[in-house]
């Protein structure tokens, strides 16, 4: 065993380690200063794994409509060596008629075994090879390839959906297939974002395989594909070489300023004691934020502790802002009624100041 | 200031464990014929109805369900249930040049009513893409800005209080309503925790989808598929029924007491409102009108189409800004903190002789709000009483006081006659909802597709003129930067 995966192993104590996936990794980048959050995945588990296993509660699951829903369509797209996926690529013109080679990784080794993922990682990775030797055989489709990431000095093995490259690009492009309904315009913003940022998970995986054979990681570009489905149907909508340049970027920060954490989670950490024992959880900073609920099962342990500290975050994100200078509810209210100790510094007297002239505001406005 | 206002009150409530009232005046048009509509939809399947409960305020609601909408025929039985009521429902309204109100429980219903529009206008059944059609109108009004046809009451009731969580957290009915009405001697937070774990969007729990919905659609679907007698059939989609329904009561319960308290005589008549009723109307009129001259509805918008729809609301955005500033005093006021309106006192009136017969009044006005958006050459008018207008001419900034200087542009006459020592709000012109001019520039300009639409780039226009050597230097130059 590695040292980072012995300190790993010793952090999450009791609780075996789970395939956090790029949408694991993805959640990081969504709350970068949420160090609980880190340290979560990081260990090799999940918000849902802690809530089910460790606080044993019963966290968030997807419905099972949605979820025979997703892999219906996933299935759809990728059976039958990904004929349809292949079509949709044809339709927008993206890969020509000569374009047919596929390549699919679940093939090779099914099963969640520690042999079959690394099976499944030499094949993405010989395939993969073979597109930056420049060789003709190259596939244009890998579907569900499988690479490692590694993240504080241990690797983790993701699946992603699929990678696609026509015969003249440099080399390939991450693709995402997700099961919501494409609405033009309507779409929501924050689950394409989402989206793309889970697939450029899978760019920095092929970026670390390309630095460690020495080629420039830049040969993946910043771009990734996207497909949704056509409403109330399985008819897939395809969005090629969407630009992810800000999701890259954001996500390399959250996980850049990964490796200082881990002694950080360590220190937190009561000697003898692990993110399995009971209350330790609640000793690792969190950022508790309006969009927790969208991706994180712990999401109400952290909104109690927020509501417990009186923390401005739990009137949301832009009151956590403005009331940064009293610190606390409590306090603000104090500043706005002028009772408890008096201004401390400049910050919370011009606080006060505001905060009393808003009220008098609200008082002729509304009469409250 | 503004920002400031809106965590104050979230503070005050959170302080009092109850949801503070933001406004005075109502912010929404009720009609007292709206429709509650409440549907649920499938998980994942986002263009399904899976349960629905219709009726109208303060009335019960009529329940109706289909056991498994990925059925395609089942879900069109119910769709086609659901077309008198609205059928019925918009004719009544254009007969009597009246608009039709829906009101939905919260955003996601919302999105999901837009969503249904959109795809079963283009199924292959003629009553069930009647129905998407007429729910086009409501979805189409939705994101335009003082729209009064489709209303989720979460929307609404936002517009009237704040509550002590989250605004995110507010799109929740029932959290909403726990927070305006909490229950006597209960912790607020507790109370609303409790609330939250009641569905009162478009869809219902994953656990409970997990553990009741689930099975039974099973159920159901395998006794259809061993074809098992009618009876049995019906044994199960009751079961179906029951569970929906145990989702569906609550949700339009919760839209019926949202609309009962923002009905309530508390809230003071405002009159910006009835200006956007009457263009609902006019809006409401034109869309039945096209749709009878079978003028079809696309599912995207041609680039003509589409600049016509962004100017209607852009335009649409400012007309609400300007009644609202006119007749809604919360606005007002929250106008004058923003500096989106200039209040003033009057210091100078000078009236000037141009000409013979030929007069000018010159303003000097004082200001003490801390924020301000103006700039000389911008017309500004009253936004009280008699319509008269400025033109800034200058705005200087000195000590606690902003001095304007203005002329008087329209309504000579009441300028001439102000007094020294006069307080004035000025803010933008009144709205006018009518597109005229704009859509008459518009054709002319897009008359050819814009290459931005197009498949073919434009060439390259060559430039005559040859770079600076020093590109730099020049911009600094131009821009009065230079070092």
């Amino acid at each position: 065993m590695r040292p980072e995966n012995a300190r790993l192993a010793r952090l999450r104590g009791s609780i075996e380690p789970v395939d956090v996936g790029a949408r694991g990794i993805e959640s990081v980048a969504r709350n970068v200063e949420c160090l609980r959050l880190r340290a979560i995945v990081i260990a090799g588990l999940t918000p849902t794994v802690v809530v089910k296993r460790i606080l044993g509660g019963v966290p968030d699951a997807m419905s099972p409509f949605a979820m025979t829903l997703s892999q219906s369509f996933e299935r759809r797209l990728l059976a039958n060596a990904g004929g349809s996926l292949l079509t949709a690529y044809r339709e927008k013109g993206v890969l020509t008629q000569a374009e047919a080679k596929i390549g699919s990784i679940a093939d090779v080794a099914s099963g969640d075994s520690p042999i079959a993922r690394l099976s499944r990682e030499q094949e993405t990775q010989r395939l993969v090879a073979l597109k930056r030797a420049g060789d003709p055989e190259a596939r244009n489709l890998i579907l569900k390839p499988q690479l490692p990431l590694t993240l504080v000095g241990v690797t983790h093995s993701i699946e992603l959906d699929y990678l696609v490259s026509a015969d003249a690009d440099p080399f390939y492009r991450v693709g995402v297939i997700k099961s919501y309904a494409d609405r033009g315009g309507k779409t929501d913003k924050s689950d394409i974002r989402s989206a793309c940022r889970e697939a450029v998970v899978g760019t920095l995986a092929l970026q670390q395989l390309l630095e460690a054979d020495g080629h420039d990681p830049e040969l993946t570009g910043d771009s990734v594909d996207l497909i949704l489905r056509a409403p109330g149907s399985f008819t897939p909508r395809l969005f090629p070489a969407m630009r992810a340049q800000s999701e890259l970027a954001s996500l390399r920060r959250a996980l850049t300023s990964a490796p200082r954490d881990i002694e950080g989670i360590e220190q937190l950490i009561p000697s003898g004691q692990t993110l399995a024992t009971p209350g330790v959880l609640d000793q690792l900073p969190n950022r508790y934020r309006s969009s927790c609920k969208e991706h994180c099962a712990l999401w109400e342990r952290c909104r109690a502790q927020a509501q417990a500290d009186a923390h401005p975050v739990i009137l949301g994100d832009q009151a956590a802002e403005l009331l940064a200078a009293a610190g606390s509810l409590d306090r603000a209210v104090d500043l706005l009624n002028g009772t408890g100790r008096p201004p401390e510094n400049q910050a919370q007297a011009r606080l006060a100041e505001d905060m009393r002239q808003a009220a008098d505001l609200l008082d002729r406005i509304a009469n409250v | 200031m503004s920002d400031l206002i809106e965590v104050v009150a979230r503070l005050r409530a959170l302080q009092n464990g109850q949801a503070v009232p933001i406004t005075r005046q109502r912010q929404v048009f009720i009609q007292p014929h709206a429709r509650i509509l409440t549907l649920l939809a499938m998980a994942g399947e986002d263009t399904s109805v899976h349960g629905v409960a219709i009726g109208q305020l303060g009335s019960p609601p009529e329940i109706a369900i289909t056991p498994d909408p990925r059925q395609r025929d089942d879900q069109y039985d119910l769709l086609r249930w659901l077309l008198p009521y609205f059928e019925s429902y918009f004719a009544e309204c254009l007969a009597v040049g009246d608009f039709p109100q829906i009101w939905v429980s919260s955003g996601g219903s919302l999105g999901h009513l837009d969503t249904l529009a959109d795809r079963l206008r283009f199924t292959d059944d003629p009553e069930v893409q009647r129905i998407g059609t007429l729910w086009t109108y409501a979805g189409e009004r939705s994101p335009i800005a003082g729209q009064q046809a489709l209303v989720s009451a979460t929307a609404a009731l936002r517009a009237h209080y704040a509550t002590g969580q989250q605004e995110a957290e507010d799109e929740h009915l029932g959290a909403l309503l726990t927070w305006i009405e909490p229950p006597p001697g209960r912790d607020i937070l507790a109370a609303v925790a409790a609330a939250e774990a009641q569905p009162m969007g478009a869809k219902t729990d994953p656990q409970f989808d997990t553990n009741e919905l689930q099975p039974a659609v099973a159920e159901y679907n395998q006794a259809r598929s061993a074809g098992e007698p009618q009876a049995v059939l019906d044994f199960h989609r009751d079961q179906i029924q029951r569970k929906l329904e145990s989702v569906l009561r609550p949700i339009y319960a919760a839209t019926q007491r949202a609309l009962a308290l923002l009905s309530e005589p508390r809230w003071q008549s405002n009159p910006a409102l009835d200006a956007l009723a009457r263009q609902e109307a006019e809006e409401f009129a034109r869309f039945m009108e096209a749709r009878e001259a079978g003028h079809n509805l696309p599912y995207r918008d041609g680039p003509k189409a589409g600049v016509f729809k962004i100017v209607a609301r852009e335009k649409a955005v400012d007309n609400v800004e300007a009644g609202s500033l006119r007749h809604d005093r919360s606005a007002r006021e929250r106008g004058v903190a923003s500096g989106a309106v200039l209040r003033v006192m009057v210091t100078e009136n000078q009236r000037i002789k141009l000409a013979p017969r030929l007069f000018e009044n010159r303003l000097v006005l004082s200001s003490h709000q801390d924020r301000l958006h103006l700039r000389a050459g911008e017309e500004l008018w009253t936004l009280d009483g008699s319509k008269m207008s400025i033109r800034v001419s200058a705005v200087e900034r000195r000590g606690p006081f902003t001095w304007i200087t203005a002329t008087a542009i329209k309504g000579k006459r009441i300028a001439k006659n102000l007094e020294i020592g006069t307080t004035l709000d000025f803010g933008p012109a009144e709205a006018n909802w009518q597109l005229g001019l704009e859509l008459g520039q518009m054709s002319v300009r897009l008359a050819r597709e814009p290459w931005t639409h197009g498949d073919t780039l434009p060439s390259p226009a060559p430039n005559g003129r040859a770079m600076p050597a020093d590109l730099l230097a020049t911009i600094e130059q131009l821009t009065g930067t230079g070092r």
